[in-house]
């Protein structure tokens, strides 16, 4: 009697184990899906001409209205010569909880920075 | 003394599994760092192939690419180093070498010339199908780049060489 109470209560913790760790492995990174998504979204936007002669005026207005359809998060945006440099800030963030995914565009000289916050 | 052992043995069992769990939690939520060197590496790679459908394409705005970004790299604390084979409309070969060492350039086998860290040279009249060698470059009728980035505890590297 004593040794198959034992064994259910052992089956119930392996069972249980297992579950936290496919739990765990199958939840997605939220960061993670950012990153790719909006890495997708500057590989493709580098590419188109229009997109790159905004870069190069650093009309943040423009380009924050271009990619607010397309990035389903909160967001700004910052360009900056070169590095960092005369930076136009679409919108200052306060919180210090941010991420930012930079792409260097070597033509114009100039960096875009799409900055998150995390909640 | 037989439940008691049964007991200590669950107790161990669910604390060991505890560590184990919040072991692999840990994992997943360390930071990935590599993720930004993949990044650098692949902005470098898309601004290359733009920069290779360039018609004016020559040695100064070569130069300026790749020195512009080994400074963009070094500004997110990683080092790069980084070489490229390119062959141009008129049959030169543009060849940069930013591998931190200066580097023998061999055409079809035969030994041409050392090309210094950092600098970039032209070879006009290229004659298609003869391999070119540069260190971690090698030209084979493909434009070529290689790009390593790497700090302390990351390392990776992108290149598109057969």
């Amino acid at each position: 009697m004593t040794k198959s109470l034992e064994l259910v209560i052992a089956i119930i913790i392996l069972f249980s184990f297992l579950f936290i760790v496919v739990d765990i492995y199958e939840k997605p990174d939220k960061s993670l899906e950012i990153n790719n998504t909006v890495k997708d979204l500057l590989k493709l936007k580098s590419q188109d001409t229009e997109f790159r002669e905004l870069i190069e005026d650093g009309n943040t207005t423009i380009i924050y209205n271009n990619l607010y359809t397309l990035i389903n998060s909160s967001f700004t945006i910052k360009i900056c010569d070169y590095i960092d440099d005369n930076c136009i800030i679409k919108q200052e963030l306060n919180t210090i909880n941010k991420k930012a995914i930079d792409y260097y565009f070597a033509d114009s000289n100039k960096t875009l920075s799409i900055i998150f916050w995390v909640e | 003394m037989k439940s008691k052992k049964a007991f200590m043995f669950i107790i161990t069992t669910l604390i060991i599994i505890s560590l184990i769990s919040l072991l692999i939690i840990n994992i997943r939520t360390i930071p990935d760092n590599s993720k930004l060197a993949q990044n650098l590496n692949e902005n470098y790679i898309t601004e290359f192939l733009i920069l290779n459908e360039n018609p004016n394409l020559n040695i100064q705005n070569m130069d300026n690419f790749n020195n512009s970004f080994v400074n963009f790299i070094k500004s997110h604390n990683y080092n790069t180093k980084m070489c490229n084979i390119v062959q141009n409309k008129d049959n030169s070969m543009i060849i940069s070498n930013y591998l931190d060492k200066d580097c023998n350039l061999f055409i079809d086998n035969d030994f041409n010339r050392t090309i210094s860290n950092n600098s970039t040279i032209k070879i006009d009249n290229f004659i298609n199908k003869m391999p070119i060698y540069l260190c971690n470059c090698t030209y084979i009728n493909k434009d070529i780049y290689y790009i390593e980035t790497y700090n302390y505890n990351n390392q990776i590297i992108n290149k598109n060489m057969r």
